[in-house]
């Protein structure tokens, strides 16, 4: 028998489960939200855990999603009961197996739905596991992807420069805000972000919450993306005056790396196992602070040695040697 | 402009069905003060003028004396606010301003005036500036520092390469915000803003001048030193004139060459009380008084970094 482990205070959401307590697949196990770091952390048996979002908080939310989706010792499902994930798609990508909006918490949930959710990842097929890991182990001799997106096949490996960027100030707006305000915001950064990855042959891979990760072909220099970065963090106040209308300074937080991925076209990346691709969202989304710019040891040797004294060594993470570009002071920011 | 036959007909169709022939007086001698249609037309003053009649002679006249887009300027503004506290009908207005659109003007309404499109054509005077006029408009003035000692240290050709590049990132930044470089001679120059948010563009324009040289003199400028230049903006009214040296001596432009003489300094970007007044108000905050010569009508802002 399969143990579920739901996280909810939300009565709503309890009286939907209610019915898997009588279920001779699965046993049902309520906890008390704020315990789910101890919960999950400790436990070795295999379990599903389901996280109802609406029992926290919004910066509680932030680290809960943040923290499950790190996790890869089990599989996981969010509950969603007032639909505050704008891109549920982006769960999926991050290896969620299942997840419930509050339009679909009516009556109780049905054995069959969990029973999905809890074999998402075990029915794939042998052959995509395999190829899955054979994608996996090409990564590190993977080619050049060029300069030219119209040679790069999908489903082939290639280097990337990968760039992670978000726009940071929307994490405090969000509690004040509603979401027709945020979905302005993210539409001025969306358009921005695209003319200036555009020129440099950058692509939106894939959408976050409040950025993206782009990809731009590597033909062996990432000078030019480098400093396009760093014009993003200098000309702040500029962009912050003409690209919104919000009369006030805002900023990015942007993490630069050169690392091998499978391509595959925007929208169809759920399947891709990529340490790079991991590693970027781990860099953009646990380690980067607001405002900075940071690169990786490998994709810094292509600063431009005039701009060097404008990095400083940041850290390790993950294994990574870090370099961090130095800001420049505006008068009353933040 | 040409002046096509629609858009003649549209202007008279608007006249003659959108009011009466003293409305139509009262309108064009906002423009053409000493109008008299009686003597234009020949009508005794007795005859009453039929109101198409009436329309052609006015679209006539203003097109003699080439007012045509001053007085469509007019039209707009009256369809907004209207006409002595009353609501005013202009049929056709809208079918004119495309028809002007496709001559390629454009209508800016912080001025309330067409004014060319710059992605057709850039004129120094953006299409609309009329001789002997006066207007506010906003300058900034830009020069490189040190230029007798680069000329005399470095070979022509890299002075010339560089002083090139120079003008090339001002002109670029400047004119995507629709400024037009007045006066540029060799190694500095005056670049005027007029249209729309000008005090905000101009400075916003010196701003991205200070970071794209900043990265320029790190990554591209061949000297073997940086290329430090001084930046000065302030704003005034003057009667514009199609003679430059004219134009040059007119006060906003003299205090101009005061600011860069006195108060402007290497790298940074000096602005008068009046540009830093208009400014929106975390732009203005990035501007400090100076405190040596102690001035409160100027204001500095240089780039600086987290150490």
């Amino acid at each position: 028998m399969t143990e579920i482990y739901l996280f909810s205070k939300n009565r709503k959401v309890l009286t939907f489960f209610n019915k898997l307590k009588r279920s001779r697949t699965f046993s049902l196990i309520v906890y008390n939200p704020s315990n789910y770091r101890k919960i999950l952390s400790k436990n070795n048996d295999p379990f599903f855990a389901y996280i109802d979002i609406s029992s926290f908080n919004f910066g509680e939310r932030t680290r809960a999603l943040a923290f499950i989706t790190r996790q890869r010792k089990f599989d996981y499902g969010i509950i969603d009961p007032d639909s505050k994930i704008d891109d549920p798609a982006a769960l999926f990508h991050k290896g969620a197996s299942d997840y419930i909006p509050g339009s679909f918490i009516r009556g109780s949930i049905t054995v069959n739905r969990i029973k999905k959710a809890v074999t998402f990842y075990t029915m794939e097929p042998l052959e995509e596991e395999e190829e899955k890991v054979h994608a996996f182990n090409k990564q590190e001799t993977a080619k050049l992807s060029g300069s030219n997106w119209d040679l790069i096949k999908a489903g082939e490996s290639y280097s990337f420069i990968f760039m992670y960027i978000e726009i940071d100030i929307v994490q405090e707006w969000i509690s004040n805000s509603g979401k027709e305000h945020i979905d302005t915001v993210m539409n001025y950064f969306y358009k921005h972000l695209h003319t200036v990855i555009k020129p440099l042959n950058g692509r939106v891979w894939m959408k976050t919450n409040y950025g993206a990760l782009v990809l731009f072909p590597y033909a062996g220099s990432a000078t030019p993306v480098i400093i396009e970065a760093f014009k993003l963090i200098l000309n702040r106040l500029i962009i912050s005056a003409e690209v919104y209308p919000f009369k006030t300074m805002l900023s990015y937080k942007i993490a630069l790396d050169i690392g091998s991925t499978q391509y595959q076209i925007r929208g169809n990346t759920g399947n891709i196992i990529s340490d790079s691709v991991n590693y970027i969202f781990h860099l953009g989304t646990q380690y980067a602070e607001r405002g900075n710019l940071y690169l990786t040891n490998r994709i810094y040797t292509d600063i431009p040695p005039g701009l060097l004294d404008y990095f400083t060594l940041s850290g390790n993470f993950e294994g990574k040697t870090l370099h961090k570009m130095k800001l420049p002071v505006f008068n009353s920011d933040y | 402009m040409k002046i096509s036959q629609s858009i003649k007909n549209f202007c008279s169709k608007t006249l003659s069905e959108g009011m009466d022939v003293h409305t139509m007086f009262h309108i064009v001698r906002r423009i053409i003060p000493d109008y008299d249609i009686y003597k234009q037309t020949g009508f005794p003053e007795s005859f009453a003028i039929p109101n198409r009649d009436a329309a052609d002679a006015i679209v006539r006249i203003i097109i003699e004396r080439n007012m045509f887009l001053q007085f469509i300027e007019l039209l707009i503004t009256l369809r907004e606010e209207g006409l002595m506290s009353k609501k005013i009908n202009l049929p056709y207005l809208n079918e004119m301003i495309r028809e002007i659109y496709n001559q390629g003007y454009i209508y800016d309404p912080a001025n309330r005036i067409f004014v060319e499109n710059p992605r057709i054509r850039k004129t120094l005077n953006w299409g609309t500036l009329r001789e002997g006029d006066s207007y506010t408009l906003v300058f900034l003035g830009i020069d490189i520092i040190n230029n007798t000692g680069i000329v005399k240290k470095y070979p022509k050709n890299m002075v010339e390469q560089t002083y090139t590049e120079f003008s090339f990132i001002v002109q670029n930044i400047c004119e995507k915000r629709n400024g037009r470089l007045w006066n540029w001679e060799g190694d500095g120059g005056v670049v005027a803003f007029f249209l729309g948010k000008k005090y905000q563009d101009a400075v916003l324009s010196s701003m991205e001048i200070l970071n794209d040289m900043f990265l320029y003199n790190r990554t591209i400028c061949s000297l073997k030193e940086h290329l430090n230049f001084r930046i000065s903006i302030h704003s005034g009214n003057l009667e514009y004139t199609e003679n430059r040296n004219k134009l040059i001596q007119e006060e906003p432009l003299k205090v101009l060459q005061e600011m860069e003489k006195k108060y402007s300094a290497k790298n940074t970007i000096c602005i008068s009380l009046p540009v830093k007044m208009m400014l929106d108000g975390f732009i203005a905050d990035q501007f400090s008084e100076f405190k040596k010569p102690a001035n409160s009508k100027y204001f500095h802002y240089k780039l600086q970094w987290e150490q």
